[in-house]
């Protein structure tokens, strides 16, 4: 098991996928060490990609001044909690150097847009991961991300 | 002619005199010594010592002139001392001049002050060993305590005629705290141990150090109602300094109100140390159990900071145990030198203040809880 | 050592014995220790309750924040050991504080302390999070942990 497959297995999003799952994912992500200061993605812009956190620290910082710290491995940053409508709704920034694995959004978008026992298994994660991440926003888990 | 000067000379001091009383006005002048020579604890001993000279003028009995005769002016200002008064009002001075701010960051070390409290109990057991009674053991074993104030109250609450004695006792080796305990601290600590450094002490607010002394009074005084005296003016004047809105009463308490109790305190124990009253078998007995009862306390602090040191993280040094007999500021002073000999960069004073000022509440505490059993 | 004299005086354990000293003393010593024990006891937790009285609103976030405790697993609980350095850093975000609001907008506090010039402000700003110095509420908001502070810079 790679270190993609490994921090996959962790991520409370991907973690109920059995192992031929998470092998299928491991060629979607790509490895990026990053350095505090650094901005994975601005508020506003198109999004492109999502990022699954494998060592460090990101400040993902929302609308009104509301911002969840995104501090251990398998964090994701990614689907509601910061795109909407294909745009950023939020900034994040690197806070403490580490490694994230880079995401195409579309990749994942499609891979949750469909009717599959996987799909159902990684919004069922995310919406846990929403509930103790992010519980200020009870209707992220839900809200579509086109 | 002859006659009318045989008489006069037969009042005089010269001819009533006893070697009593010279032993004890050379005591006195000792006591005036050690305090503006050596600065041995002055505002205490200075007023002490001069009280022994007038105690032990020879005067005609009948007269009205002795501290033990009825309506003499010395009797009257006894009064305060036989009744308890003047204690509690030094305690309020004392309140009103003490920061209980390192006790309040670090309570742990309150610890101490309570273990240098054995004393008491160990020289009670020694002095109703020694042919003492019950009350004058509770009495004799307060010395302990390293708290004049506390000492004379309690003596004057269950054995009023060794308030001599056991006062002097008492002041004597709380002037003498830099003599007897450096070399019981340096006989039950290690060089290592010495040498070890405390923690700075956290902020402590305003607003902890004004409810500090309710709770620590009401807490206290339902444990043992008995310490009310002390304790609750030790913590009333304490409120007084910490509320600020009431800083002229605390300037009051603890500059002119302190001053004059001490002034009549000081005098009237040391007028009470009358050659033929003073000086007894019982009282050699009590200077000798008084010292036991102070190195005792000052070993029992040492050794249960030791013991506290085999459970805490971050080790305390354990001279603060020393500190634990109230005789503020004395025993922290002490402690910071004794310190300082092995580290000048270490700075203790500020640590030993804790334990030292919880003496002062152990030993009320004490006080009450022997008065409660005694009675 | 025991003994009694001609006028019927107890001497050395016999007079202990016949006066219940041990008793005496055993009960006196508990009774101090017990006193002071206690008062030790209670003022070690009086800045806590002075820091609740002096931030009300961290009552309701307390009782919020204890029925969401696993929400919070990355604060560690443990008693800090900060360097001075370390120590300077939560003073100086202190002050920043202090000129916000009870609640603590973290992008804000990022941009403040950019601002004032304070040097590596992400990775303080995510060690004061790790200490559990700043702390999340539920709302996406952070607050300023006082007690957590005290202790841990002094």
């Amino acid at each position: 098991m790679d270190s993609s497959a490994a921090c996959l297995s962790e991520s409370i999003i991907f973690k109920g996928l059995d192992a031929r799952d998470i092998d299928s994912l491991v060629p979607l992500f790509s490895r990026r060490t990053v350095v505090p200061g650094e901005i994975l993605a601005q508020a506003g812009h198109g999004t492109q990609f999502f990022f699954l956190l494998e060592e460090g620290a990101l400040l993902v910082a929302m609308e009104e001044g509301r911002a969840v710290v995104l501090n251990r491995p398998g964090d994701f940053a990614g689907l509601s909690m910061v795109s909407h409508n294909g745009t950023n709704t939020a900034t994040i920034t690197v806070l403490e150097k580490g490694a994230v694995w880079v995401v195409s959004c579309l990749k994942i978008l499609d891979l949750t847009g469909h009717d599959t026992q996987m799909a159902a298994i990684i919004m069922e994660g995310w919406q846990q991961f929403c509930k103790e991440k992010a519980p200020f926003c009870s209707n992220l888990a839900e809200t579509g991300v086109i | 002619m002859d006659t009318l000067f045989l008489e006069f000379f037969q009042n005089t001091g010269f001819y009533l005199c006893d070697y009593r009383n010279i032993i004890m006005i050379i005591v006195g002048m000792i006591f005036i010594y050690l305090g503006i020579a050596k600065d041995y604890e002055p505002l205490l001993l200075v007023p002490i010592g001069f009280g022994m000279l007038v105690g032990n003028i020879p005067v005609f009995k009948g007269l009205g002139l002795g501290i033990y005769e009825n309506n003499s002016v010395l009797h009257y200002l006894y009064f305060g001392v036989t009744q308890g008064i003047y204690p509690p009002l030094i305690f309020l001075g004392i309140g009103a001049m003490t920061d209980f701010s390192t006790l309040l960051a670090r309570p742990v070390l309150m610890l101490l002050g309570a273990a240098a409290q054995a004393g008491i109990f160990i020289t009670f057991l020694g002095a109703l060993a020694l042919g003492f009674l019950p009350k004058e053991s509770a009495a004799i074993g307060i010395i302990g305590g390293a708290d004049g104030p506390t000492a004379i109250f309690l003596t004057a609450k269950l054995a009023p005629h060794l308030i001599g004695p056991i006062a002097v006792a008492a002041y004597s080796y709380m002037a003498l705290v830099p003599v007897i305990q450096p070399p019981i601290m340096k006989l039950l600590t290690s060089r290592k141990e010495r040498l070890i450094r405390m923690e700075e002490p956290r902020q402590v607010s305003k607003r902890e150090k004004m409810i500090f002394p309710v709770i620590a009074f009401l807490l206290c005084c339902f444990l043992a109602p008995a310490a009310l005296p002390l304790l609750g003016m030790l913590c009333f004047g304490n409120l007084l300094k910490e509320a600020v809105v009431t800083e002229r009463l605390a300037v009051t308490a603890r500059t002119a109100l302190i001053d004059i109790a001490t002034i009549l305190l000081g005098l009237t124990v040391g007028a009470s140390t009358q050659g033929d009253v003073f000086l007894t078998q019982n009282s050699v007995k009590i200077f000798v159990l008084g010292a036991l009862s102070f190195c005792i306390a000052t070993a029992c602090g040492l050794l249960f900071a030791k013991f506290m040191n085999l459970f805490l993280k971050k080790k305390i040094n354990p001279l603060l145990g020393a500190a634990g007999v109230s005789a503020v500021p004395d025993s922290a002073r002490v402690v910071h030198v004794v310190g300082q000999r092995e580290d000048p960069s270490n700075f203790l004073l500020m640590h030993a203040m804790a334990p030292n000022v919880s003496g002062v509440i152990g030993s009320a505490i004490a006080a009450g809880v022997l008065w409660s059993l005694m009675i | 050592m025991n003994g009694v004299d001609a006028v019927g005086v107890l001497y050395g354990l016999e007079a202990i014995n016949a006066h219940n000293g041990w008793a005496i003393s055993v009960v006196g010593v508990t009774i101090v220790f017990t006193g002071l024990v206690s008062l030790s006891v209670l003022i070690s937790q009086l800045h806590k309750l002075v820091t609740l009285y002096n931030n009300p609103g961290r009552i309701k976030k307390l009782f919020a924040l204890k029925s969401k405790s696993a929400a919070k697993a990355g604060t560690p609980k443990k008693h800090l050991v900060l360097t001075e350095a370390q120590k300077q850093i939560c003073r100086q975000y202190n002050l920043l504080a202090q000129t916000m609001d009870d609640v603590i907008s973290l992008p804000k506090l990022l941009r403040m302390a950019e601002l004032s010039g304070l040097k590596e402000p992400h990775a303080n700003i995510n060690f004061l999070v790790k200490s559990g110095i700043l702390c999340a509420d539920e709302q996406g908001y952070f607050r300023w942990d006082e007690d957590r502070f005290i202790r841990a810079v002094s």
